[in-house]
């Protein structure tokens, strides 16, 4: 065993090893990925911190300090980074009025270190708004606006639309058309947790008229308040199935939903910041990203204006993806912070619509599983039997 | 030592061998590549022989598979299948009074009673022509496009209604294919309710070749069946027709073109009973179903027209698909 022998070794294990990687896991199965790590087991990151490698969650690799491990995490301009459509925001990032960047323990107390998926207990549903219409702010409120386009952190609250639930659904069936074995079933694109948005609420100069808005697919917003905040009513611009954890049970909430035409897709005012603007390649597509990126603010500005008497620029805190947003200054005392809200057991509020599940990610895999057995059911009229039906015979 | 030198010998066999397969395969492509294109290779001789027997030795292994896939008398297979694909709405898979699903859940609608649809639709069909038994191997449901229709694609498969004839040849042997569509000039056309019994004389007519095919060379099995039913025309008419690989496990060496040359004068040295037999069905649909001149210019076929080649030759196969369809209780 010389050391050629002992390089050789250490060189194919790592071989091995990159081998094992690339087949087990979630990305080997090619499809239905998470965003999320929501069963958040020890990372890849937390291996790497032991040995002084740093990544971050995605497994991408950062500079030493990256925010593989909130606690190293010092600076938080080290929290994001430039998304084509604006800055991603990642724990303990908190993004602020005027792009500001600060650390989310900074302005609320009590924030877990490692955000973990926390499973509300109940969910109080409403309708959207049936004649895209909310009440005016009123005089003494105060408007506050965010915007975020995707979430990052998980939730223990699953939205499943129909179109997600029939994906899932026809998945199932052809994979029993393949296995004949019920027990075969996969899950299979509608599983992912919907995304959780930490609002910061800091602002006591009024009661406020909280508009929160979400591009893609439904959030769930989590208010903290700093002492003295009062919350006078909450708009949710987004999808079916978006909610929130309201301070009160008592706050009044409205739904404004995209898919039903009340509202165009939120989008902020193009920046300088935009990794549009600095990607390699961009300017010299055909493809006129600018342009339509103004067309689409302008278009929802000129909605945003009609609807609440107000623009939404430039005083829209909130980024293109973040965990953690901040509405009102950052506290000048530690004793001025906000305190963290678990989701754990809460009630949330949210739009009607799709089908909305709460619980362990288990208990909520079930859930979806058995909606899904029963639509399939439904879609073969009741006999399992047909989508695989016995072979025709001649009959002589 | 004895140790080291048996993890030697076992690393060797089960790591060494392969690569020195695969490099030899590599090198034998590189050369078959190069002397197609330059007229030499900088290949070394006997290591391109070395290749070529390697890649050879390969592809007969994998030809061997298919084979016995395509002429299992008795196990349903992909290989030997009938290919539909057609636009349909949800509409198609309801039962008489059922309310349409909400949009969301027209595809698993249609994925999950495709499989009855296609084969209640579909096997009858086969079963009066090529098949004994018809069953329904995959479906699969594609985007809907804006009229609210889905393209769904179907393979179905069958079990033969006679023996496919001896395929154990002395020596080396390869698998032909003859691709032949049918009506040989035009399509069959025909008001579209003829539909059924049109995919019923076409199917019917590719089954007679076949059996003039397995007469002359031995052996011989229909696959890739597919119907094609044109655009309804403006006059209320519609083109069909249908194609089918007509698959013969012969001798290795055969070049293509002797292969069509073969089919060509196996069809054409019978008297023509398939294509008069056919010439009076299509005549028959004519007049229960309507039809233009062209088809009954295309019904008129004479002994000694042919249904047309599209191509033949012997055929590689490649591809990963799997070759079996699942059995089902009962089969």
């Amino acid at each position: 065993m010389g050391f050629r022998s002992v390089i050789l070794g250490v060189l194919g294990l790592m071989i091995g090893l990159a081998i094992v990687l690339s087949t087990v896991g979630p990305q080997a199965d090619g499809k239905d990925i998470t965003a999320i790590d929501e069963e958040a087991g020890p990372s890849l990151g937390d291996f790497a911190s032991a040995i002084g490698v740093f990544f971050n969650s995605d497994g991408q690799m950062n500079g030493i300090g990256g925010p593989s491990d909130v606690r190293l995490v010092t600076d938080p301009q080290k929290t994001r980074r430039r998304e084509f459509y604006g800055w991603k925001v990642e724990h303990p990032g908190l993004t602020g009025p005027g792009d500001s960047i600060h650390l989310v323990q900074d302005a609320l107390s009590g924030v877990p270190r490692r955000l973990k998926a926390e499973h509300p207990a109940r969910v109080l549903a409403s309708p959207a708004e049936a004649n895209c219409q909310v009440p005016a702010l009123a005089a003494g409120q105060k408007m506050a606006k965010a915007q975020v386009f995707d979430g990052i952190t998980p939730s223990g609250y699953h939205v499943v639309t129909d179109r997600e639930l029939a994906s899932g659904a026809s998945g199932y069936v052809a994979d029993l058309q393949r296995t004949s074995d019920p027990m075969k079933e996969r899950a299979s694109g509608d599983t992912k947790p919907t995304p959780v948005v930490n609002v910061v609420l800091t602002d006591t100069s009024a009661p406020l008229y909280l508009v929160l808005q979400g591009a893609t697919q439904a959030l769930l917003w989590n208010l903290h308040a700093a002492d003295g905040v009062e919350v006078a009513r909450i708009v949710l611009v987004g999808n079916p199935g978006q909610a929130v954890h309201p301070l009160s049970e008592d706050t009044p909430v409205h739904f404004l939903e995209m898919q039903s035409g009340c509202a165009p897709q939120p989008w902020r005012a193009v920046a300088s910041h935009w990794d549009l603007f600095h990607r390699a390649g961009v300017s010299s597509t055909s493809e006129d990203f600018e342009g339509r990126a103004r067309d689409m603010h302008g278009r929802y500005e000129a909605w945003f204006s009609a609807t609440f008497g107000t623009a939404s620029e430039p005083d829209t805190v909130g980024a293109f993806t973040a965990s953690h947003v901040l509405v009102g200054p950052m506290p000048a005392t530690p004793e001025a912070r906000a305190t963290y809200r678990s989701l754990e057991g809460a009630l949330i509020r949210a739009q009607e619509g799709p089908r909305l599940f709460v619980g362990s990610a288990e208990e909520r895999r079930a859930a979806v599983a058995s909606a899904r057995r029963d639509l399939v059911l439904e879609a073969v009229g009741g006999e399992l039997a047909r989508i695989n039906p016995e072979p025709m015979e001649r009959i002589q | 030592m004895k140790l080291r030198l048996a993890i030697s010998a076992v690393g060797f066999v089960l790591i060494g061998i392969p690569i020195i397969l695969l490099n030899l395969g590599a090198l034998g492509l590189q050369a078959k590549w190069e002397t197609a294109l330059g007229g030499e290779t900088a290949v070394p001789a006997p290591i391109a022989s070395a290749g070529d027997k390697v890649l050879s030795r390969w592809a007969n292994f994998k030809e061997g598979a298919a084979i016995d896939a395509l002429f299992a008398a008795e196990q349903f297979t992909r290989r030997r299948s009938i290919v539909v694909s057609e636009r349909l709405s949800v509409e198609a898979v309801l039962v008489e009074g059922e309310t349409p699903p909400p949009s969301a859940y027209h595809a698993l609608w249609l994925q999950s009673r495709g499989p009855e649809f296609l084969r209640d639709r579909d096997c009858p069909a086969v079963l009066a022509s090529v098949g004994r038994s018809c069953a329904v191997s995959s479906v699969r449901v594609r985007e809907p496009r804006n009229d609210g229709t889905f393209q769904i694609d179907g393979v179905l498969g069958y079990l033969p209604d006679e023996p496919l004839g001896d395929i154990n040849i002395e020596g080396p042997r390869d698998l032909y294919r003859t691709r032949v569509e049918v009506p040989s000039d035009g399509a069959l056309i025909l008001r579209p309710e003829g539909a059924q019994a049109a995919k019923r004389a076409l199917f019917q007519q590719i089954d007679a070749l076949c059996d003039q095919m397995r007469e002359e060379l031995g052996n011989c099995v229909v696959a890739g069946l597919q119907f094609d039913p044109g655009r309804v025309q403006r006059d209320g008419l519609q083109q069909f027709r249908a194609t089918a690989s007509l698959y013969h496990v012969g001798p290795a060496g055969s070049s293509n073109e002797e292969l069509v040359g073969t089919f060509n004068q196996t069809t054409a040295a019978l008297d023509g009973g398939s294509a008069a037999g056919a010439a009076g069905m299509f005549a028959g649909l004519k007049t229960l179903f309507g039809g233009s001149d062209q088809s009954a210019a295309a019904a008129d076929m004479g002994s000694g027209d042919m249904p047309r080649v599209i191509r033949g030759g012997h055929k590689r196969h490649t591809g990963t698909d799997r070759f079996w369809i699942k059995a089902r209780d009962g089969n």
